[in-house]
């Protein structure tokens, strides 16, 4: 298999609504971006794969929509509908396989155009689940009481978690919330579902991400023809996971992180991590809930204090655009570690309510 | 029911969106208010569209200029709709028969789809033209725009 590089990402800066621009548009504005940071030509990217949800944008085959602005016109390009992390699985395998030299992964989500509790609602059993009136808050809800009773822990946990993340998205200029709250603010918030209060639970956000991956030739060509030092600060994808649990919120135990341990040991093996919290200098997870910041910390095999880095943008408590989310964890962390922040980094991304699946990255810069 | 009937349950999700026309899109529908057609243009290519988008179908570039064309061009494809639906934006079903056509704008390189005057497609020709009629009060929707009809 080929190593897989990543040239280049780009996100847009995330917002609770950004009426001015149309879907395509902030799709085009994170690929103008990063193909004008990498100086990579459009007529260099040889196949697009792209992440969105027709439910979510309104439209049937909602990828055909953005293969315009993604510059995917008469180049092979393919979908996931699932959050952009696991999209990355795709374009990753494709330059991998040696078929392809670069590859755009795109994602993009605009909770402003749709009804986000309605169109959650919409994916749960409708005989048996959806009469009751969930949608992903209220599951949500019901895991974060699990989490507290099966701990015996406090919701004052809770409220630490969700101060840590506003305070690390305030310094992040991506972020929808941009204000740093303290334990005590967050915790005088109204409750949404209960346990969780309004400021414990990712915002909806309107958003794009794109990432430009490519082989190790022509990473070094784009780095070589943009006058950097060839391959000194390159970032590699070296390990992914991917793990599916049962549907039904009833069939599961939400009060622990699920099947997120075994995606994150698949990830970890490929990438030769034996001591996730020692060997790790960053972690961002999408995090839907403060309650979701404490497990999926457990479930990625990291101490509860201490080892890498926590989520340092503010995770998905500080902006959740769609299915770009996960996509956005891996462009923070591909960030950080081109900067020189580390050495090694692992990002997270879900689909599913309550973190029914889960895909797990590992970054290392070479 | 009897004990065999397979059990259906129905249920009927309401879900509006509002989708952001973006900032092409409400140059677009803003010319109409003032009763003009809007395209984008690249000058590189060089290629004008309609409705005006970001993304150059050229190039891939992004599309700086928007420009107005002529409300007039030529039918270059047509077909009839026969079967009833709601018009998405009203709730008010649209009486049938009708025609809808793609017309190139003069000026432009790619087609415009709208609706005719005409219902009767027995009366329609490929490459014949047609020029954009527009209603009195308009209001930047899509609905300022009432068809195209025969300008010959």
């Amino acid at each position: 298999m080929q190593p897989v590089v990543i040239l280049g990402a780009a996100q847009t800066r995330h917002a609770a609504r950004r009426p001015e621009a149309s879907y395509a548009e902030l799709a085009f504005e994170v690929v103008a971006d990063v193909l004008a940071r990498t100086g990579v030509g459009h007529d260099r990217i040889d196949t697009v794969i792209t992440a969105s949800s027709d439910f979510w944008d309104g439209r049937t085959i909602s990828d055909m929509s953005v293969q315009d602005a993604v510059g995917a016109a008469g180049k092979s390009a393919s979908k996931v509908s699932m959050d952009g992390a696991f999209a990355l699985v795709y374009g990753a395998a494709r330059i991998a396989s040696g078929a392809y030299r670069t590859c755009l992964v795109v994602a993009h989500g605009k909770a402003s155009e749709g009804m986000p509790r309605a169109i959650a609602s919409a994916a749960f059993d409708p005989i048996y689940e959806r009469p009751l009136g969930p949608d992903d808050r209220v599951a949500l809800g019901l895991q974060a009481r699990r989490f507290l009773d099966l701990r015996g822990l406090g919701e004052e946990v809770l409220a630490e978690a969700a101060a840590q993340a506003w305070t690390a998205a305030a310094s992040n200029p991506n972020a929808e919330r941009r204000e740093a709250r303290t334990a005590v603010q967050v915790s005088s918030d109204a409750l949404v579902a209960d346990p969780l209060r309004g400021s414990q639970l990712a915002p909806d956000s309107d958003g794009a991400c794109a990432i430009l991956l490519a082989d190790e030739q022509t990473a070094a060509q784009v780095a070589a023809a943009s006058g950097r030092e060839g391959g000194s600060t390159t970032v590699r994808l070296e390990g992914f996971g991917l793990s599916t649990d049962m549907h039904g919120l009833g069939d599961r135990d939400l009060g622990t992180a699920g099947v997120l341990p075994r995606a994150a040991r698949s990830a970890y093996e490929q990438a030769g991590i034996h001591e996730p919290g020692r060997e790790l200098d960053v972690a961002e997870t999408y995090d839907a809930s403060s309650a979701q910041t404490l497990l999926w910390r457990e479930g990625l095999g990291l101490p509860p204090t201490g080892g890498p880095a926590w989520n340092p943008s503010g995770g998905a408590m500080g902006a959740q655009p769609g299915f770009a989310t996960g996509l956005v964890r891996v462009a923070e962390v591909f960030e950080r570690l081109a900067r020189g922040e580390g050495r090694t980094g692992v990002a997270h991304g879900m689909t599913g309510f309550v973190g029914q699946a889960h895909c797990v990255w590992v970054l290392r810069r070479r | 029911m009897s004990e065999q009937d397979p059990i259906v349950v129905r249920c009927t999700p309401e879900l509006t969106y509002r989708y952001a026309a973006g900032r092409y899109g409400s140059r677009f529908l803003r010319g109409l208010k003032e009763g003009r057609i809007l395209a984008s243009r690249c000058r590189r290519c060089p290629r004008t569209l309609v409705p005006p988008r970001i993304a150059c179908t050229g190039c891939f570039g992004r599309m700086e200029e928007v420009v107005e064309v002529p409300p007039r061009g030529e039918l270059l494809a047509y077909t009839q709709v026969t079967f009833p639906f709601l018009d998405p934006f009203t709730g008010v079903k649209r009486p049938i028969p009708y025609c809808y056509g793609m017309v190139r704008f003069e000026g432009t390189d790619n087609t415009f789809q709208y609706f005719l005057a005409e219902k009767n497609p027995a009366n329609l020709r490929v490459g014949q033209r047609v020029r954009a009629v527009f209603r009195e009060e308009r209001k930047g929707e899509m609905a300022d725009l009432v068809c195209l009809e025969a300008a010959e």
